[in-house]
C-alpha cells in the first residue's frame, strides 16, 4: 500500500501527523522532506500543533420537521410513553449533525433510562401538586426538601447529559459534588438578595464556573478563566437595554392607544393587552440576547479542554437578537408548525458562530475510568423545570 | 446480495484515535480492512454487532464487540445491508414519510383536541369521585387556615343579619335534594377579593361582607350565588379542577417539552389558557345547575342574571382576549345564559 504522498498543499497538522507515522529509518528521505516543510510553515509565535476547526451543523430543517412532527404523534397516541424514544432520537438527530474537526458527536442515552427518570419525576411532580392542593403546609415542607436536593439534582442532571455525549468515542463527564452545587445555586443567590442583586452578576460567573471547572473529556478536565467584569458588563448591560426599550415601548403603546383610542378602534377587542405582551417579549428577547452573546463569547473564550481544544464564539449580539425575534414571528404564525426550522436554524447559527482550536493531544484522549449515572436526576430536574444551561 | 464497500471512520476502544478504513458490507458481515497497520484487519458476523437505529441521514455508528466504534455515512446501500433488508418496517421510515408527515400535521392537533376536551375532564370527573371524604376535608380545612391567615377577615356583618342569611340558607337547603355534605355558610370580611364568593370541596360556603353589600342584602340574589357555589361543591370541582390542572400541565410539559427559552413562556401561557378553559367550563355547570336549581324551586331566574350584572358593575369592562386569562366566563354571556334559560 506504498504510495508516493504530493504535500505542497497539506496542512502543517497534516504534516505532523504524516511525519509521526513515517519510521525515519526506513525511509529517511520522506522524513527529511516532512521535517523541512514542518519547519518551512511553523510559524514563530503560534504553538505548534494547534489546528482551527469550525463547527458545522449538516441538520436541514424538512427532514427534522418529517421526524419531529410524526414523533409528537407518536408521543401523543401513547400519553407521553413515546416522548422518551422521541427524545433520544430528536438528540441523535442534532448532535449526530454537529461536526468538529472531522468528526461527528453522538447522544448515548438509552429511552429506557430516559423513560425511568420521566416516571419518577412524574411521581415526584403530582406528590407535590397533590400536597399543594390538599395542604399548603406540607407542600411548603416539600419544596424545602426539595431545595435541599436542588443542588443534588442539578449534578445529577450535568452528568448525566454530559456522560451521554460522546465524540471521537469518548464520553464527556460531570465530577461537580453535593457542597459546590449548593453553594453556587442556592447559598450565593439566596446571600445576593442582601446586596440588592448587586452581587448577582458574580453570582452568575459562579454558576458557570462550578459547572465549567467540573466538566471533562475522556479523563481530560476543562479549566476556564472566566472574570466577573464580563458578567457585571453583560448584565447592566441587559438591564440598561430592557430599560430603554421599556420606554420606547411604553410610549408606542401610549401612541398606538391613542390612535385606536381616536379612530374607534378599541371597543371590544383590547389592543393595550396585546401590545403590552408583545412589547414585554421584545424586551426580553433583546435584553437576553445581549446577556446571552456577551457571556458566550467570553466563556468560550476563556475555556479550554487542557491538552485537547481551544475555543472562540463569535456570537453577535444584534444578529442574535434578530434570530430570536424571527423565530417568535415564524412561531406565533405557523401555530407552533415552525419549530423544527427554529430548532435547525438556530443550531447552525450557534454553530456558526463556533470555533474550536484542536490540539494535537485531541488524538490521545483516554476513557474516564469511573462513570456512572442515572437519568433521575436530569428528568426530575426537567419537570421541575430547573434548567442550568452553559452561555 | 451484492458486497459493498465505503470508507468509514474507526474508533479505538477506550481512546480517542481516529483511523479511515475500508468497510465492506455483504450478506450479514462486516469487514474491516485498514489503510494503515494500527487497525486489525477483521470481520463480523452482524448479529454479534450494535447498531444505532437509523435516523434521518446521521451517520451509522456501529459498536463492536471491543467497544470500538465505527461511523459509516448513512446511505441507501448502506442502511439496506445495516437493516437487515427491510428498513421500510423502521420508525426511520415512518419519519421519512411524506405520507406520515402530512397525516400528523393533520392527526396531531386532532388528537390534542380529543384529549384535552374529551379524555382529560373524563378522567378527572372519575378522579373526583374516588376522592375519600377524609381528603377533602383535610383540604378544606387547610385551605381555610391559610385564606384566613392572609386574605380573609372577620365579619363586620350586624349579628343579626348573619343570623337572619343563616336561616335562609338552611331554608334553601332543606328545599333542595342534595348530597349528604355537611354544608356550612360563613361570613368574611377581604379587601383583597372584594365582592366574591367561593366554595369549599367539604360544603363550607363563603361570602364576602363586600358581595352582601353589593346585592345590597337582596336575599334573592344571594340565594342565586349560593346555588352555584353549591352546585360547585355537588359535583366535586375542586378535585376535578385539580386533577385537570394536574394533567393538562404534565401533558403540555411530555408533549412539548425540551424546547427551551422564549418558548416556555409560550408555554406557561398555554397552559395558564388550557387551565382557564377547564375553569370556565366548570363555571358553566355551576351556573346551570343553580339556574336548574332554580327552576325546580320555582325561583325566578332573573335573580340569577340580576346579580351578575351587580357583580360586572364592580369591573371596569370586560374583553374576549383578555378573557383566556380569566378563570371565570364573561359575566355577560353568564347574564345571556341565565336570561336565555326556558322560564316558568
Amino acid at each position: 500500500m506504498e504510495k508516493q504522498t504530493d504535500y505542497t498543499n497539506s496542512s502543517l497538522e497534516e504534516l505532523t501527523i504524516a511525519r509521526e507515522r513515517i519510521d525515519a529509518q526506513a525511509q529517511p528521505e520522506q522524513a527529511a522532506l516532512l521535517d523541512r516543510l514542518i519547519a518551512e510553515k511553523t510559524p514563530a509565535t503560534r504553538p505548534a500543533r494547534a489546528r482551527t476547526s469550525r463547527v458545522t451543523f449538516h441538520g436541514n430543517a424538512s427532514e427534522y420537521f418529517s421526524i419531529w412532527i410524526v414523533n409528537l404523534l407518536l408521543t401523543i397516541v401513547t400519553l407521553g410513553i413515546y416522548s422518551a424514544w422521541a427524545k433520544v432520537r430528536t438528540n441523535r438527530y442534532f448532535y449526530a449533525n454537529l461536526e468538529v474537526d472531522g468528526h461527528r458527536f453522538s447522544y448515548l442515552a438509552e429511552p429506557l433510562q430516559i423513560l425511568k427518570g420521566r416516571i419518577i419525576g412524574l411521581l415526584l411532580f403530582a406528590a407535590y401538586f397533590l400536597l399543594g392542593a390538599i395542604s399548603p403546609v406540607a407542600a411548603a415542607i416539600f419544596m424545602l426538601v426539595l431545595l435541599i436536593a436542588t443542588p443534588f439534582l442539578i449534578c445529577q442532571s450535568l452528568k448525566f447529559n454530559l456522560k451521554m455525549t460522546g465524540y471521537r468515542n469518548i464520553r464527556f463527564g460531570f465530577n461537580g459534588n453535593y457542597i459546590g452545587a449548593l453553594l453556587a445555586f442556592v447559598v450565593y443567590p439566596i446571600l445576593s438578595v442582601f446586596t440588592l442583586y448587586l452581587a448577582f452578576p458574580w453570582v452568575l460567573k459562579k454558576m458557570d464556573e462550578f459547572i465549567v471547572t467540573n466538566m471533562r473529556f475522556g479523563n481530560n478536565e476543562f479549566d476556564t478563566d472566566i472574570t466577573a467584569d464580563t458578567y457585571y458588563g453583560a448584565s447592566f448591560g441587559a438591564v440598561l437595554i430592557a430599560i430603554g426599550l421599556a420606554i420606547v415601548s411604553f410610549l408606542v403603546v401610549g401612541v398606538s392607544v391613542g390612535i385606536a383610542g381616536v379612530s374607534g378602534l378599541s371597543g371590544q377587542f383590547d389592543w393595550t393587552a396585546l401590545v403590552g405582551v408583545a412589547a414585554y417579549v421584545l424586551v426580553f428577547l433583546v435584553a437576553s440576547s445581549y446577556y446571552q452573546a456577551k457571556v458566550r463569547n467570553h466563556l468560550f473564550a476563556e475555556s479550554r479542554i487542557v491538552d485537547v481544544a481551544y475555543f472562540n464564539s463569535e456570537l453577535q449580539f444584534g444578529s442574535l437578537a434578530m434570530l430570536k425575534l424571527t423565530n417568535m414571528l415564524a412561531l406565533m404564525f405557523t401555530l407552533g408548525l415552525a419549530m423544527p426550522w427554529v430548532k435547525v436554524r438556530s443550531t447552525r447559527f450557534i454553530a456558526d458562530a463556533t470555533e474550536v482550536k484542536v490540539l494535537s493531544g485531541a488524538d490521545k484522549v483516554m476513557v474516564d475510568p469511573q462513570q456512572s449515572a442515572s437519568a433521575v436526576g436530569e428528568e426530575v430536574a426537567d419537570v421541575f423545570d430547573i434548567d442550568v444551561a452553559i452561555g | 446480495m451484492q458486497q459493498l464497500t465505503i470508507r468509514g471512520q474507526h474508533y479505538q476502544a477506550g481512546c480517542s484515535q481516529c483511523d479511515e478504513v475500508d468497510v465492506t458490507l455483504l450478506d450479514g458481515q462486516l469487514l474491516l480492512d485498514a489503510t494503515d497497520a494500527s487497525v486489525e484487519r477483521c470481520c463480523y458476523s452482524l448479529s454479534e454487532l450494535s447498531i444505532s437505529p437509523k435516523v434521518g441521514t446521521i451517520p451509522r455508528e456501529i459498536r463492536l464487540p471491543d467497544n470500538g466504534l465505527l461511523s459509516l455515512p448513512s446511505n441507501q446501500e448502506v442502511d439496506r445491508y445495516l437493516d437487515g433488508g427491510k428498513p421500510h418496517r423502521s420508525i426511520a421510515a415512518m419519519e421519512s414519510s411524506t405520507t406520515w408527515a402530512f397525516a400528523s400535521v393533520l392527526l396531531v392537533p386532532l388528537f390534542l383536541y380529543i384529549f384535552f376536551k374529551f379524555a382529560i375532564p373524563a378522567l378527572a370527573v372519575s378522579f373526583a369521585a374516588y376522592v375519600p371524604d377524609s381528603v377533602t376535608g383535610l383540604a378544606s380545612r387547610h385551605t381555610m387556615m391559610a385564606l384566613e391567615k392572609t386574605i380573609l377577615d372577620k365579619s363586620e356583618l350586624a349579628p343579626s343579619l348573619q343570623e337572619q342569611y343563616q336561616r335562609q340558607w338552611q331554608a334553601l337547603r332543606s328545599r333542595l335534594q342534595l348530597s349528604d355534605v355537611n354544608y356550612q355558610l360563613y361570613f368574611r370580611k377581604s379587601d383583597h377579593m372584594g365582592a366574591n364568593a367561593f366554595a369549599l370541596p367539604d360544603g363550607s360556603v363563603v361570602v364576602t361582607d363586600e358581595l352582601v353589600n353589593l346585592l345590597e342584602q337582596n336575599s334573592d340574589l344571594l340565594n342565586a350565588i349560593l346555588l352555584h357555589e353549591i352546585g360547585h361543591v355537588e359535583l366535586h370541582h375542586s378535585m376535578r379542577l385539580i386533577a385537570e390542572t394536574l394533567v393538562a400541565s404534565l401533558a403540555i410539559d411530555y408533549f412539548f417539552g425540551d424546547l427551551g427559552g422564549v418558548v416556555e413562556f409560550f408555554i406557561g401561557l398555554s397552559n395558564t389558557m388550557v387551565q382557564n378553559q377547564f375553569s370556565q367550563k366548570l363555571e358553566w355547570q355551576a351556573d346551570n345547575f343553580a339556574l336548574q336549581q332554580m327552576h325546580y324551586l320555582g325561583l325566578d331566574k332573573e335573580h340569577f342574571a340580576q346579580a351578575m350584572e351587580k357583580l360586572a358593575q364592580t369591573l371596569a369592562g370586560e374583553s374576549r382576549v383578555e378573557n383566556l386569562l380569566s378563570t371565570h366566563p364573561l359575566l355577560k354571556d353568564r347574564i345571556d345564559n341565565a336570561r336565555a334559560q326556558p322560564s316558568l
